[in-house]
């Protein structure tokens, strides 16, 4: 049996469903009325955020939003498959690459075989760059939207 | 009953007759969905006149973005992914400043000797009211449309744009923090 208390996710997850905790933290709450007090705690909360009047607004929102809706008529909808346009579109750009690719095939396989091991490495060094620095990008965005709401 | 697949029905019956021009069906998803898109403004955004604006542009935009909706998501759940975008570009225009000082001035003064009092329903319910106010914009909404509206991790993920990881944690977090800021102020008896 686990001796220690168990943790706070564990009391959270146990006062939330206590089939979800591990086999150890069941058999733990079981006999430790200091873990049962604090899941009673975390219970007691949970019942109380359930029970809270739910927020409301004090006007009358679809009259208002009504009011500013364009005249009544179709709206437009997104067209449910590409035009016919489209399939012409992407058959010409195929037909345009592929002719070349098949023509000059075995120069433009020379081309990379003929790369010094240098070059190769300089070229797959730039693109790791790329590709860190666009992740460090992504990461920062995320974080900057977090902080947006995490602010006290 | 309200069973998922007759929810999926009623929602693509609403959209149907909307994008057919019947301003009136959309009157009914307002009526639908409002419930969800109060809880997710009044969390997010402090002012009542903001609050106004804010709930009202986002019915505009899913109005003029419903041709858009695949049914991926419930109907609610779409709209509230709109709301909360919406709420978060206001912030952004906001820059935060004066939200921080709502903030301070609503933690400051809340609450103080009632330790030893012993609260009736009603008051805890206003104590759990004022204190989850004082928990950050995400922290109160996350836990709001968990514990209260009882959404699936999927479908805050999906309005919230959060890994369901992230969700979790942010609960997680959001309770300790609700809890621990109960028990400064209040005897663990009284509550």
């Amino acid at each position: 049996m686990k001796t220690e208390h168990v943790s706070d996710l564990e009391l959270q997850q146990y006062a939330l469903d206590p089939t979800g905790c591990s086999k150890e933290a069941q058999d733990h709450m079981g006999s430790c009325a200091l873990c049962q007090g604090e899941a009673a705690t975390y219970r007691h909360l949970f019942n109380g955020l359930r029970d809270q009047p739910a927020a409301t607004f004090d006007f009358d929102l679809a009259e208002m939003v009504l009011s500013r809706l364009p005249a009544p008529g179709p709206l437009p909808t997104e067209p449910e498959r590409p035009g016919i346009s489209t399939w012409v579109m992407i058959a010409l750009v195929c037909v345009m690459t592929g002719i070349p690719l098949y023509l000059f095939r075995k120069n433009i396989w020379n081309t990379f075989l003929g790369i010094s091991g240098l070059f190769l490495y300089i070229i797959l060094g730039v693109a790791a760059i790329m590709v860190v620095s666009r992740i460090m990008a992504m990461y920062k965005k995320y974080q900057r939207q977090l902080d947006r709401l995490n602010f006290t | 009953m309200n069973t998922p697949n007759r929810e999926h029905y009623v929602d693509k019956l609403l959209v149907d007759r909307v994008l057919r021009g019947d301003t009136q069906a959309f009157g009914i998803i307002i009526q639908n969905t409002q419930c969800l898109v109060a809880q997710i403004v009044h969390r997010m955004i402090r002012g009542a006149e903001d609050r106004k604006d804010i709930a009202q542009d986002v019915y505009l935009r899913a109005f003029h973005k419903l041709g858009s909706f695949k049914f991926e998501a419930r109907l609610s759940t779409w709209i509230g992914q709109i709301a909360y975008n919406s709420c978060l570009s206001w912030l952004d225009k906001k820059k935060n400043a004066d939200i921080r000082e709502a903030v301070f001035h609503r933690s400051a003064g809340a609450f103080q000797d009632e330790t030893e009092k012993q609260f009736s329903q009603k008051e805890l319910s206003s104590i759990l009211k004022t204190e989850v106010g004082n928990l950050p914009p995400l922290y109160q909404l996350l836990i709001t449309l968990f514990h209260h509206e009882m959404l699936s991790y999927v479908e805050m993920g999906q309005i919230t744009g959060l890994p369901e990881g992230t969700l979790k944690s942010y609960l997680f977090r959001a309770r300790k923090q609700l809890k621990e800021n109960l028990l400064s102020k209040y005897k663990k008896e009284a509550l």
